[in-house]
């Protein structure tokens, strides 16, 4: 018996009475009503949710990168403490996840497998390192979804499993590595480790518009005590530079103006312009000395039969026989013949791997063949080329000795002196009324050891020495100007490594006699006369002495074990490559913004 | 009397009326209750977006020479004026509390940036319809970034 119904005639009434059905339809309709209004607010609720985890996510992945970036910064890039920190951040903008939430994607890999297992969406990481964040939380746990799951709990209704919303940041922590290099300043450079590296005496200013420096390390002694410095002699003797650099303590420099004044004043170099305990990179150390052109070449010709039927005039010849360059001649011929009172002037020493065997044949000739050859005998030796002839780039000489008058043009090339002869110790210019000069895409002189006939022997090693004469010369790279283009050598002078070796300042008695010493294994500039360099002077071995008072124009600069300076010379400043010595290479890494990407 | 209120009783005439008079308020209560926590989730995800894009320029701008390397008034001006666009209300950092701070964080590291947002709120019921569960009447956001 329901509701007192005893009978179908009750049953009946009470199935077709119509009394009350509101009551009933809604009784059935009203949790349908409110469970789709529960699931609509419920929804719009996890879109509420998802937000503001994604706004955790985003600032935890940031968090997370600054802590990477200062890690790597610090040169600790493989350490995890950015999971850290992304949990700690999560945690602050109110979530709480694992560690294995956070993970980093670099370009060798990732640690993301816990991620990518809580959520399948692929991580798009377009320039690594990314630092990844996943926060992930189930709404069943929430309040509102617990609420709108309690039918569950009597069994009356499936429960409906709540979603599980999540929100994934990903930032970017770009680097960029730059190379910056910072310029040097130097255009002068002792090397020795002597605290007479570098030495004026006298009344010698050495004035240079660009930084002194001594460097107390060439000379092996890099682990041992830098004694390197600048030393005066005399209360007239000075510096007038921009800036000094000595690897050891320096005891004369700065001082109240006495010896160490400011270029262009005589105001005294002010403490900040003088680094002390600071050695400088000799930038040449590495370079490698070309190897000289192998052979021998003519060190004098003789007539020995004049020949017949020549077109008079001068007439160059070149010889038959030998291997290699063959040498070139210039002979004065009279009558159809060679004559044999006129000097023969070699133009072209050649270079023989193999030397023709005298007498020789001229192979050819600018005034015909004649009618019977001339022949001639041919000396193996060294060359001195002089003034008036004009050199030929790539090769080797005995010296090169502009004693006399003219113009001296050298084109482009390297040009090696070998040892010096009796009349010059390598590349000497000593006539007043003689004119130097060279292309402007440069040259290069390589003093080397002596070889063959007629130079000072093997043991003697080619100097410069520049007493007057006008001098305009330039190194490949300075186009004669003031400046050393990328890629350009910019020597001028170099000096081989076999050179003899100085173990001491060339001027060791000074307080005997301070000005006139005579140095040997010395390369200087002496007397007067115009002096343009554009170039480096590198003398890695020996000394570079520097005597009487002309300025030194283009951009000239002097790499030596020793400086010497007895004179006022004044240098300009340097188109030194890195437009000075003293230059540094630092590599940095930039790190960009973090970078969010989803 | 007895049997005028049972005719009452059992009269059907204007019942409809009365149940009405008796749904009616739980109708309202219920439609307006919902209309609340609609409008209420629609203010939040606002205080929300207008947090996100107050700390995304702080972020972006936090840099050495960025108008919030330190907490200037043109930084927190731009904080301000982000947030009021992610809002699409020019003037919404008037209703709303709009606040940021740049200052070490508190693990130490040199740099954080914490912006928050509180918007007052008027529900359409009074809040104890709601506070039992959560009060309606303050809606706030706030997110912390460290940049350095």
């Amino acid at each position: 018996m329901i509701f007192g119904i005893e009978n179908e005639t009750q049953m009946h009434r009470f199935l077709t009475c119509p009394r009350g059905a509101v009551a009933v339809i809604t009784a059935f309709a009203l949790p349908v009503l409110l469970g789709f209004a529960s699931l609509g607010i419920e929804v719009g609720h996890w879109y509420l949710g998802q937000r503001i985890m994604q706004g955790a996510a985003d600032a935890a992945a940031i968090s997370a990168t600054a802590q990477y970036i200062a890690d790597a910064i610090a040169g600790n890039s493989s350490s995890t403490t950015y999971q850290t920190v992304g949990v700690s951040y999560a945690s602050l903008n109110g979530y709480t996840i694992p560690t294995s939430n956070v993970c980093l994607v670099s370009s060798s890999g990732n640690n993301c497998s816990s991620v990518l297992a809580l959520d399948s969406r692929a991580i798009v990481c377009a320039s690594p390192p990314c630092i990844v964040v996943e926060i992930t939380q189930n709404t069943a746990q929430w309040l509102t979804t617990r609420m709108s799951l309690e039918p569950s709990t009597a069994n009356l209704v499936q429960s409906i499993p709540g979603p599980t919303i999540g929100a994934r940041a990903i930032v970017s922590a770009n680097s960029q590595t730059q190379t910056i290099t910072k310029e040097g300043t130097d255009c002068v450079l002792a090397l020795a480790n002597d605290s007479q590296a570098v030495l004026v005496h006298g009344n010698g200013d050495l004035q240079a518009r660009c930084g002194l420096a001594v460097d107390g390390g060439i000379d092996q002694n890099v682990s041992g005590t830098a004694h390197g410095g600048i030393s005066f002699s005399g209360s007239h003797a000075k510096i007038n530079v921009s800036a000094l650099v000595v690897s050891a303590s320096s005891t004369n420099c700065p001082d109240s103006g006495a010896h160490c004044q400011q270029y262009g004043s005589s105001a005294a170099l002010p403490a900040s312009a003088v680094y002390t305990s600071t050695a400088t990179q000799d930038p040449y150390a590495s370079m490698t000395f070309p190897t000289p052109p192998l052979g021998v070449q003519t060190g004098g010709v003789a007539i020995k039969t004049a020949g017949a039927g020549y077109t008079n005039g001068t007439c160059t010849f070149t010889v038959n026989g030998g291997t290699g360059t063959s040498v070139k001649f210039a002979a004065t011929i009279t009558s159809g013949k060679v004559d044999t009172a006129k000097p023969v002037t070699v133009s072209d020493p050649g270079a023989y791997t193999v030397f023709p065997t005298n007498p020789v044949t001229p192979a050819t000739s600018t005034c015909g063949n004649g009618t019977t050859a001339a022949t001639f005998n041919l000396t193996e030796g060294c060359f001195t080329w002089i003034s008036g002839v004009t050199p030929i780039a790539g090769r080797k000489y005995c010296s090169i000795n502009l004693n006399g008058a003219g113009t001296t043009n050298f084109p482009t090339g390297s040009y090696y002196i070998a040892g010096g002869d009796s009349g010059c110790q390598g590349f000497c210019v000593s006539s007043a009324n003689a004119s130097v000069t060279s292309d402007s895409a440069g040259v290069t002189f390589y003093l080397t050891n002596g070889d063959g006939a007629k130079s000072l022997g093997a043991s003697s090693y080619g100097t410069m020495n520049i007493t007057s004469g006008a001098i305009s010369l330039c190194a490949p790279g300075t186009n004669c100007g003031t400046t050393c283009v990328s890629g350009g050598s910019c020597l001028l002078f170099v000096q081989g490594a076999p050179a003899a070796v100085l173990a001491q300042h060339p001027v060791p008695t000074l307080t005997a006699n301070p000005n006139g010493t005579t140095c040997t294994a010395c390369n200087s500039f002496a007397g007067n006369g115009s002096r343009t360099l554009s170039g480096l002077i590198y003398l890695p071995r020996q000394a570079f002495q520097l005597a009487g008072n002309s300025s030194i124009g283009g951009c000239f600069g002097v790499v030596a074990k020793y400086i010497d300076d007895g004179g006022t010379p004044t240098f300009s400043d340097g188109c030194l490559p890195g437009n000075g010595i003293g230059g540094t290479t630092t590599t940095t890494t930039t790190w960009s913004a973090p970078y969010l990407y989803q | 009397m007895i049997n005028a209120i049972r005719r009452l009783i059992e009269c059907a005439v204007g019942s409809a009326v009365v149940e009405t008079a008796i749904f009616v308020p739980f109708f309202l209560l219920f439609a307006v209750g919902i209309t609340d926590l609609g409008s209420v989730m629609f203010a939040g995800m606002t205080v929300n977006a207008a947090t996100q894009a107050g700390a995304a320029y702080a972020i972006v701008n936090s840099g050495p020479s960025g108008t919030c390397a330190s907490l200037s008034s043109s930084c927190l001006s731009g904080i301000k004026t982000a947030m009021s666009n992610a809002a699409a209300n020019s003037s919404w950092c008037t209703t709303a509390t709009c606040a940021a701070t740049i200052t070490g964080c508190a693990d130490g590291s040199p740099k954080c940036i914490t912006v928050s947002v509180s918007l007052p709120y008027s529900p359409l019921l009074p809040d104890p319809a709601y506070s039992w569960v959560q009060s309606l009447t303050t809606l706030s956001s706030s997110i912390t970034v460290r940049v350095l």
